[in-house]
């Protein structure tokens, strides 16, 4: 604790177990838009807010959500080190809040018995009083307060409800902080216990120094996680001294590890003694009627079947007329500021590069925005636990247990933060395995991907009525397919490259919940922004780059000689010509004009270099322009489509003159060079869908992937092994696809 | 204006343009900074220690 005249400065850190209110709390206390959801996901943030109560300045940070304090992971190595100041970001806190569930006590004071040892002044807050009463469960807050120890505070954090009492609880816990004296908790170990903990401690003392908590942690260790952490001290006598330890306390009854559950639900035993009463019958919540239904292994696959066919289906239908009107204002744009400047290379840049390429991009956003409000309702009311509880069963048949299925989950977003949720994983294989898979979720820069190419190609067929159509059924399948090549990844590395075994994994399912129209709508302007934002930054610069690559080396006397002889014969048919014959003559030079807009975009630098990618791509159905636009993208998916803008809207004669084109009607149109074929068709749209499904364009999660696993050879392992599947999966898709359409 | 003066202007935007991605990139790669900018506050560019991964994602009640 620091103070000054005016200020005294206090650090209180947020422990708790998941899903007991603790980002809620966080936010109430600190004012500060924490993202929230009611599930037990991922919340992927540095989280730090401030407070002043009165002289009284408190920093607060919030903790990762953990059922224990027993570092098994890194996350959970992040709380301890925390709460033991060993974390060089920030101090060790002055004062912890232990924030518990009221409808479940006895297993939420396991980890605050841990953190009692630890001797940082704490209040207990007893949140989700409300829960607890629908379950019938009574609560003896006085004795409680008696029996732990420390003061109590009872919470509803999400109604405001003991916000008063709890900051109460904080300044006097600062003031406690301000005499310096500590709260002494007894230990629930035995003597003996404790003893070899004293020995252990004093050994390591020799060479460093460690606190007790962590000598203690090392001697219940059994996994090996500390004592292949690197802590400081620890080599092999000292092993060997803790082993010796373990089979001393085995031999009196307390061995090593079932030692600890058994010390410590003794002490919430005791601490719990007539605190908790609870009916004979609990009665069946809301949530216990709906849960039949939705976990159910039929009846709930058949709702999250239901549920995701319309939302795929809402993507495409409610997006329409916005997606319309957002185009509307590029094209004016496009219009407006091309009748403004000269023909030349501004103007191609402006209209071409920036308005065409960023507008075909932005298109998108009302696309992006249902995406995220379906998954920030479906989030926040509980039911994404349900759909984890579902997949547990499939994810298990593949060598993964539920807990990977939670990153998996926030990859559907983007892959980066679920990959970095993958840290809540013990087993480093299953870890690894997680990490290489989430690329593979459909993130949402694949969407504009899949959204271009379904509206321009399949065509808008009803299945099931208006309420799933045949765009609906491709852009799931999308989906679906990154899961099911997910599935069999994890399957083959986890049987060679990461054999092991199956992890369990368990699970709570939060209460379900009204969704909250605060979250909901803070995500979606959180993901608007971003998405708006990115489109004016990285889309912005890479259009106008591929501009430059197109329009340059623009070398008009070698470009424009093979049609000068034929220009010249049909601007003198024009002059002379009158009715049918002028519109023919006059539609003869458009074409003429197209055919030299197409050479200038193959004399240029990129169209030189997609001649030389042209071979490789050409067996998946693309021309160079395709293979240019997929190349181009490695820093972000979604630029194929600012990129395939661009190179329509510079291939086009005339667009300069029209603004911006429809970029679905320009695909359609599009021609092999020299030709009248035309490029694409279904099995090429589903061939470039399939491949962004399964390919690795994604620079920064990379970058991702070999810092969270220490090497870039696993991220380079992830762009080989996706790289390739995404070309074999397009090839088959081509070939086969020809076939039938 | 001249050819030669669009040539300059459009030259000096794609530089621009270039000199931003190389920075970005170079963010990203040295872990200095945001991902690919989908996200408000990317995790990407945050310290491998503080990144707080939350179990929890927190029912309101």
């Amino acid at each position: 604790m620091s103070s000054s005249a005016e200020k005294k400065s206090i650090t209180v850190a947020l422990l708790g177990n998941p899903n007991t209110g603790k980002s809620t709390l966080f936010n109430k206390l600190a004012g500060v838009r924490q993202r929230v959801g009611n599930y037990p996901g991922v919340t992927v943030e540095k989280k730090v807010g401030r407070m002043s109560i009165d002289d009284t300045e408190f920093t607060m940070i919030d903790l990762p959500g953990t059922y224990s304090l027993a570092p098994r992971s890194p996350d959970e190595m992040v709380a301890v080190d925390v709460l033991l100041g060993r974390q060089t970001d920030v101090g060790q806190p002055d004062v912890v809040l232990a924030i518990v569930d009221a409808s479940n006590l006895e297993r939420n004071l396991y980890l605050v018995s841990q953190l009692l040892e630890l001797g940082l002044p704490t209040v207990l807050v007893v949140n989700m009083m409300d829960v607890a009463t629908q379950k019938g469960v009574e609560l003896d807050i006085a004795r409680l307060n008696k029996q732990v120890g420390v003061p109590c505070v009872t919470t509803q954090a999400n109604a405001d409800v003991g916000l008063v009492e709890l900051k109460a609880a904080m300044v006097q816990a600062a003031q406690l902080v301000a005499s310096g004296k500590g709260q002494e908790i007894e230990s629930p170990f035995a003597e003996a216990f404790q003893q070899e903990v004293e020995k252990l401690s004093n050994k390591i003392a020799k060479s460093a120094q460690m606190p007790r908590y962590l000598v203690e942690r090392l001697l219940l260790d059994t996994c090996g996680y500390l004592a292949e952490a690197g802590l400081e001290g620890v080599d092999s006598s000292f092993l060997a001294a803790v082993e010796e330890a373990r089979g001393r306390l085995a031999d009196q009854g307390m061995a090593v590890p079932a030692v600890e559950a058994t010390a410590r639900y003794s002490w919430v035993g005791e601490v719990l003694g007539g605190v908790v009463t609870r009916p004979k019958t609990p009665p069946k919540t809301i949530t216990d009627k709906i849960d039949k239904v939705l976990t159910h292994w039929f009846f709930g696959s058949v709702v999250f079947l239901v549920i995701m066919a319309f939302m795929f289906q809402a993507i495409f239908t409610w997006s329409g007329p916005l997606m319309d009107g957002v185009d509307g204002v590029f094209g004016a744009l496009g219009d407006v500021v091309g009748a403004q400047l000269a023909a030349g290379p501004v103007k191609s840049l402006v209209v071409d590069g920036i308005i065409g390429g960023v507008g075909g991009v932005i298109i998108f956003l009302p696309q992006i925005l249902i995406l995220f409000l379906f998954i920030a309702i479906l989030e926040d009311c509980g039911y994404m636990a349900r759909a984890a509880y579902l997949m547990d069963r499939v994810m298990s048949k593949v060598g993964l247990s539920g807990k990977s299925f939670i990153p998996l989950l926030s990859s559907f977003a983007c892959a980066i933060p679920g990959i970095m949720a993958a840290r809540v994983i013990e087993d480093r294989r299953d870890r690894l395995t997680t990490i290489l898979v989430a690329p593979l979720m459909s993130c949402s820069a694949r969407l504009p991907v899949y959204a271009i190419l379904i509206s321009a190609f399949i065509p808008d067929t009803p299945i099931l009525g208006k309420w799933f159509g045949l765009r609906a059924l491709t852009m799931f399948s999308m989906y679906i397919l990154g899961m099911v090549v997910a599935a069999l990844v994890a399957l083959v590395l986890k049987r060679t490259l990461l054999k092991g075994a199956t992890p369990p994994f368990v699970m709570e399912l939060p209460s379900y919940k009204m969704p909250s129209l605060r979250t909901v709508f803070f995500r979606l302007t959180e993901r608007g922004w971003s998405f708006v934002k990115r489109a004016g930054t990285v889309i912005l610069a890479v259009s106008v780059l591929i501009w430059a690559a197109l329009y340059y080396p623009h070398n008009t006397e070698v470009v424009e000689a093979p049609f000068q002889a034929r220009l010249a014969a049909v601007d003198a048919d024009i002059a002379k010509l009158q009715g049918d014959e002028l519109v023919a003559a006059e539609e003869l030079k458009a074409a003429i004009d197209n055919e030299i807009a197409g050479a200038y975009l193959e004399q240029s630098f990129m169209g030189r270099a997609g001649k030389i990618v042209e071979p490789v791509v050409k067996p998946l159905g693309w021309d160079w322009r395709i293979g240019c636009a997929a190349i181009a993208s490695f820093p972000a998916r979604e630029v194929i489509v600012a990129t395939l803008s661009v190179i329509y809207n510079m291939g086009e004669e005339g667009a300069e003159e029209e603004g911006i084109e429809d970029l679905e009607q320009e695909l359609r149109d599009a021609t092999w060079s020299g030709t009248d074929e035309k490029v694409y068709n279904i099995p090429v749209a589903l061939s470039i869908m399939v491949f962004f499904a399964l390919c690795a364009q994604c620079m920064p999660t990379l970058v991702v992937i070999r810092r969270e696993c220490g090497s870039w050879n696993w991220a380079l392992f992830a762009f080989v092994y996706m790289t390739t599947l995404a070309y074999i999966g397009a090839f088959l898709t081509y070939q086969i696809g020809i076939r039938f359409f | 204006m001249s050819s030669v003066w669009q040539n300059l202007i459009v030259f000096a935007v794609a530089l621009a343009a270039a000199g931003f991605l190389l920075r970005k990139g170079w963010l990203v790669f040295s872990g200095k900074g945001g991902g690919c900018g989908s996200c408000a506050k990317c995790p990407a560019g945050e310290s491998a220690e503080l990144v707080q991964i939350d179990l929890g994602g927190e029912s309101e009640g």
